[in-house]
């Protein structure tokens, strides 16, 4: 995954399924939850990310990649050479591309964002579904998330009369 | 031994058990799989119309909204989205001109006749938007309020189903002052910070007409209605951490003080077109404040007192031509800081190095309006050019013509730290970096 160059320190990500990825520590550091525990000094060899499979940790990976150098991570310092309202266009058509996955990718990509406490991974994952939620019937949100309607049809009269309200 | 230990809540942290279906979960029902908290973060992140329209969903889906921490409730999301809409007159003006343009019948025609054919649609354009305007105006009014009346009763029923144990709500409400609904509101939020844990409560109090629209029968009508809201639900304004008000004007000259004295949680105060019938010397002494916004505003004096935690103050279109109509007392950590006239000079000018003493100011916005010339560039000591060492953003707004060289100067010596420099001469913008 990443380039080892002289002077960076390495971070050791294991996934369940048996894959290991050597990471740069900046680039670990974007997800709150490992900083956190390189903070807490518990990261010292290699750390197991026990929910996330090897497929999604890796996208993980690629985006903590390409996003460390405008949070202002240490050491690099792209935003040098490139004013920062082309580097930020360029990260937003690069989030677009990243972002065309199929509906159980994005979901576990939101899990894995949630998880390992990375805002603008979980933004970006979740707008989707705040969109579909904003716009459509409930029956076309139902289906993009693959939600089966389990009430009876007196209970959801009932919770409709509690909100009616908000489908005015 | 402290390793093992932290690495043992590090594998705690780990093993958290909402994760752990995620590689199993059945590869139909995604959404299911994912925790609790994250749908909540999704839910979070819509409009709380949207955000309760999903209790439909499924049971699962039903305990969600009640536990959306940010409830936002705003009477002008709830107007019906047409009543938002209107089209400019030159937008009028365009569509009829381009349709007489386009009509083939007229392709014969002369000049003249053709200027005169344009000029008769417009004028029948224009009477026309004139009547639907009034039409959509009295729809509008009754639009706001029935929105008006929804907020209340949204937010009553959204904060029925909270639990009194469950997790911190962050309340901001934007209703008209009208009807009952502000008192319904009030007793509603009071309830609120009695019963429940929340940790932000926002009032944003709008008049059904816009600013300059408010003759003075308005304001003291308004001013009138607000005084009753506020003497009825003093609980909710004690705990108040935002408080926007526009349009009213007060009776009684002690009035915005008693806001400050009963408002004391306030991090956020802004008022729009507001006075009071005597005009007074505001004093404000408040511990709690951070962020103070006084705008088209007919105070005497404002004097800030004591604001310790004060970090950002507009103050704009002052009207009395005492000299300066503001006052810094203790204001430590004042860092942003706006201000300009309204059409008139001061009898005395404003001294920047002696007005700003003893604050910590970083991004200065100072605005000239009408040309008129309310502080100069001075000769500072070493002693009072120390009040400029953290300015690093200015702004100087209408300048007028000539004064540009010199206030250039002056920062530039003054101000070592200064980055960016904005300057607009009526409407032209020059940018230095």
């Amino acid at each position: 995954m990443a380039t080892r160059e002289a002077g960076k320190k390495m971070i050791m990500l294991k996934s369940p399924d048996g894959m290991e990825f050597e990471v740069e520590e900046a680039v670990a550091m974007e997800s709150q939850t490992i900083r956190k525990m390189i903070e807490d000094d518990c990261a010292d060899t290699a750390i197991l990310i026990p929910n996330i499979n090897s497929k999604i940790l890796s996208r993980v990976i690629e985006y903590c990649n390409k996003h460390v150098p405008t949070t202002g991570a240490t050491g690099a310092a792209a935003s040098d050479t490139v004013a920062p309202a082309a580097l930020a266009e360029d990260l937003k058509i690069w989030d677009a591309e990243f972002i065309k996955v199929n509906r159980a990718t994005r979901f576990n990509l939101i899990q894995a964002a949630s998880y390992l406490n990375i805002k603008g991974l979980l933004d970006l994952t979740s707008q989707t579904t705040i969109d579909t939620i904003s716009d459509n019937s409930l029956e076309e949100i139902r289906s993009f998330l693959s939600t089966k309607n389990d009430y009876l049809p007196e209970e959801e009269q009932t919770i409709r009369r509690e909100n009616q309200w908000a489908f005015q | 031994m402290a390793r093992t230990s932290s690495r043992r809540r590090a594998a705690k942290l780990m093993a958290k058990p909402s994760g752990s279906t995620m590689v199993k979960g059945s590869p139909d029902d995604r959404i299911s799989s994912l925790p609790n908290d994250i749908l909540v973060n999704i839910l979070n992140r819509l409009d709380v119309r949207a955000a309760t329209r999903t209790s439909v969903l499924s049971r699962r889906w039903s305990q969600l909204p009640a536990m959306v921490p940010q409830l936002t409730i705003s009477a002008r999301d709830l107007l019906p989205s047409e009543t938002k809409t209107s089209i400019s007159k030159v937008e009028i003006v365009r569509r009829a001109t381009a349709a007489v343009a386009k009509d083939p019948a007229n392709a014969a025609l002369s000049n003249a006749e053709l200027v005169r054919r344009t000029s008769a649609a417009v004028a029948k354009a224009l009477a026309d938007a004139a009547a639907v305007a009034k039409a959509l105006a009295d729809a509008a009014a009754v639009a706001k309020a029935v929105a008006n009346t929804a907020v209340a009763k949204v937010i009553k029923s959204i904060l029925a189903c909270r639990d009194p144990g469950g997790w911190p709500i962050r309340l901001s409400m934007t209703f008209y002052l009208r009807d009952g609904v502000p008192i319904s509101v009030g007793h509603t939020v009071g309830n609120a910070m009695a019963t429940l844990k929340v940790e932000k409560a926002e009032f944003t109090v709008l008049t059904e007409k816009e600013g300059r629209k408010c003759s003075i029968d308005d304001v003291v009508n308004y001013g009138t209605r607000f005084v009753s809201f506020f003497n009825e639900c003093h609980n909710a304004f004690a705990g108040l951490t935002r408080l926007y008000l526009e349009n009213l004007r007060f009776r009684e000259s002690n009035f915005v003080s008693n806001i400050l004295v009963t408002c004391k949680q306030l991090n956020y105060l802004g008022f729009f077109n507001c006075d009071t019938e005597d005009w007074i010397t505001l004093q404000v002494e408040h511990a709690q404040l951070i962020e103070l916004s006084i705008v088209d505003c007919r105070f005497d004096m404002v004097k800030l007192t004591w604001v310790p935690k004060l970090t950002w103050l507009v103050f704009l279109f002052w009207i009395t031509s005492r000299d300066p109509p503001l006052a810094l007392g203790y204001v430590p950590l004042l860092e942003v800081l706006r201000l300009s006239n309204a059409a008139r000079s001061l009898d005395k000018m404003l001294k920047l190095s002696t007005f700003l003493h003893e604050t910590s100011i970083r991004d200065l916005t100072l605005g000239f309006q009408c040309e008129k010339i309310w502080v100069q560039p001075e000769c500072l000591t070493r002693r009072q050019a120390y009040v400029f060492q953290q300015l690093r953003i200015l702004n100087l707004v209408k300048i007028p013509e000539g004064y540009d060289l010199t206030w250039t100067m002056f920062f530039l010596e003054a101000a070592p730290s200064l980055e960016e420099l904005y300057m607009t001469y009526g409407s032209i913008h020059v940018k230095w970096k």
